[in-house]
């Protein structure tokens, strides 16, 4: 965003105002507890209704790479983008597959964690103990990568090239999350979603418009770059090539298994207040990709029509070059950047607090509660929890500064899709079948763990950017993963 | 055929049209102004999310 006009007093105060609004939403979550309880401090004592749990899947599922991300990524690719439309409806899709049966579980056995689900499944510690250990290693990225975001996010809005507002940024922005969410739990963390969901349904219907309203029809823009793609033979507007359908068949796999899997929307399935609720808020949120997916595209091919030269690591920074068009537009154009900044600050600001909070509750229900003999009372652990917040916050916020040029590690951390594909197995079959066996799932997991950590590193001529023939290295994990489980469970059926 | 067989078998269907392997490379063809295959893209994924909603609706809970 280091190509933004520099933001005025009225931008700063809105921004502003906004950031104030959540610590308020935190400190009237914290007045509606009704009790000192796990399950009230983590789940909002399972009361969500339809419309917070929508928004609050919504804002969660959708974070700044919405924007950054999907922007850029049509900026290099063309239209081919439009098929990313797939893999988020597909997260939904494998929702249906597990979402409905474990809430009705969560309700029966009150669930706190992934893990709690999983004890109860297979009575198997080391199982229970692997699922926590990828879900805190999956969520301790995100929110890494959330971070590092927002001190960049703060950095283009400034306009400093130095250094100092991204420190700044991460570290006003950690802290208003971590103060709400302490305050209020997952009560405070679902309402200040709604609020940065509605921004972000905002941001995105604003941006549609200042795109139609200032570059003209999508055939115009169509017609520009089909002529660039005969110029410089590329495929921009061209069907993709069968590499790249192949592609897109993994991510639709790997993206709907793995995403829907993750601990926070596992948490948030349990947080429903009813099973009807979470199949309504379910069904609303099948649609979303079509709205918010084609808006992206369409920034993505507006830029790449009507802003040219960007390339590399340049084509990341395409969304904040829109913006400043619509900066440049008129006062309203202004006006309005000025909301999607905020959306997109709601963004990342969304993500990271819903992973924040989902890491506390599985470092203090599943590895701390389970020190001790006797488990601590409820108070304590839930005191545990939010000192467990502000301390691995702080952790966090180090590596964010620490990593500030260098993202590298998140590049090596970024395997966590082929990691959250490897628990699919333990629930979205263990949950229909009872013949499942706990050992050999452990098995598998750690199995295809290894091999889907394994396979980038490799050097053959078929594994490219760590994709076997285009197909993720988790999914190539879980065929032996799948095979453990199944086989291993047939075994042990039968010796029983 | 069980109906969460065929629901199955429905998804299939959407995401082999929805992906555009069988297109002519050549094709530039055009439906409102974008590449026909986009359109029949977006238009798998809305008929995906229309099942999924129809199958929400439609499935039996234990509550009700």
């Amino acid at each position: 965003m280091s190509n933004l006009l520099p933001l005025g007093y009225g931008a700063w105060t809105f921004i502003s105002l906004y950031l104030l609004s959540l610590l308020l939403i935190g400190w009237f979550a914290k007045k509606s507890r009704k009790e000192d309880t796990l399950n009230d401090f983590y789940l909002a004592g399972k009361g969500l209704g339809l419309g917070i749990l929508f928004l609050t899947l919504f804002a969660t599922q959708y974070s700044g790479n919405t924007f950054f991300g999907f922007t850029g990524a049509t900026y290099r690719i063309g239209y081919a983008w439009i098929l990313s439309i797939h893999f988020m409806t597909s997260i939904v899709v494998c929702y249906l597959l597990f979402a409905p049966k474990l809430h009705r579980l969560s309700k029966k056995y009150n669930f706190l964690t992934p893990a709690d689900y999983i004890q109860h499944r297979y009575n198997y510690n080391k199982l229970s103990l692997i699922i926590t250990i990828i879900g805190i290693a999956v969520l301790s990225n995100y929110l890494l990568a959330q971070l590092m975001a927002m001190g960049r996010a703060m950095q283009g809005i400034s306009g400093d090239t130095g250094g100092s507002f991204y420190i700044a940024g991460v570290l006003v922005l950690a802290t208003i999350i971590v103060i709400y969410g302490t305050m209020g739990g997952l009560r405070a963390v679902a309402w200040t979603d709604a609020i940065q969901g509605v921004i972000l349904l905002v941001g995105f219907a604003v941006l549609l418009i200042i795109l139609f309203d200032k570059f003209g029809p999508l055939s115009k823009a169509t017609a520009i770059i089909a002529n660039m793609d005969d110029i410089n033979n590329t495929r921009k507007t061209l069907v993709p090539d069968a590499q790249t359908c192949r592609l897109w068949l993994s991510y639709i796999i790997i993206l709907g298994f793995g995403l829907s899997l993750y601990p926070q929307a596992i948490q948030r399935i349990y947080a429903a207040k009813s099973e009807k609720v979470l199949k309504k808020s379910l069904a609303v949120m099948a649609f979303m990709p079509i709205p918010t997916m084609i808006i992206s595209v369409i920034a993505g091919i507006m830029a790449l029509a009507y802003i040219s030269g960007l390339e590399g690591a340049a084509t990341d920074q395409v969304f904040g070059q829109v913006l400043r068009e619509v900066q440049e537009y008129s006062l309203l154009g202004y006006g309005l950047s000025v909301v999607i900044l905020s959306a997109i600050l709601a963004a990342m600001m969304s993500t990271a607090d819903s992973a924040l909070l989902t890491i506390s509750s599985m470092f203090t229900k599943d590895i701390y509660a389970k020190i001790f003999k006797e488990t601590p009372s409820e108070k304590s652990l839930t005191l545990v929890g939010k000192f467990c917040s502000w301390g691995f916050l702080a952790l966090m916020i180090v590596f964010a500064i620490i990593l500030k040029d260098n993202t590298s590690l998140v590049k090596l951390m970024d395997r966590k899709l082929d990691l959250m594909i490897q628990v699919s197995p333990a629930f979205m079959l263990g949950i229909h079948f009872s013949w499942l066996k706990a050992k050999p799932v452990f098995w598998g997991i750690i199995c295809g763990t290894i091999i889907a950590l394994s396979i980038p590193y490799l050097d053959f001529s078929f594994i490219s950017k760590g994709k076997v023939f285009g197909f993720h290295a988790g999914l190539v994990g879980l065929v032996p993963n799948l095979t453990i489980a199944l086989i291993g469970s047939y075994f042990e059926r039968k010796k029983t | 055929m069980t109906r969460n067989n065929f629901y199955v078998f429905l998804y299939i269907i959407l995401i082999a049209i929805g992906i555009p392997w069988y297109w002519p490379q050549d094709s530039r063809s055009l439906i409102l102004g974008v590449p026909a295959w986009v359109t029949v893209a977006v238009l798998c994924s809305f008929l995906a999310s229309c099942l999924t909603a129809y199958i929400l609706f439609n499935s039996s809970s234990d509550e009700e």
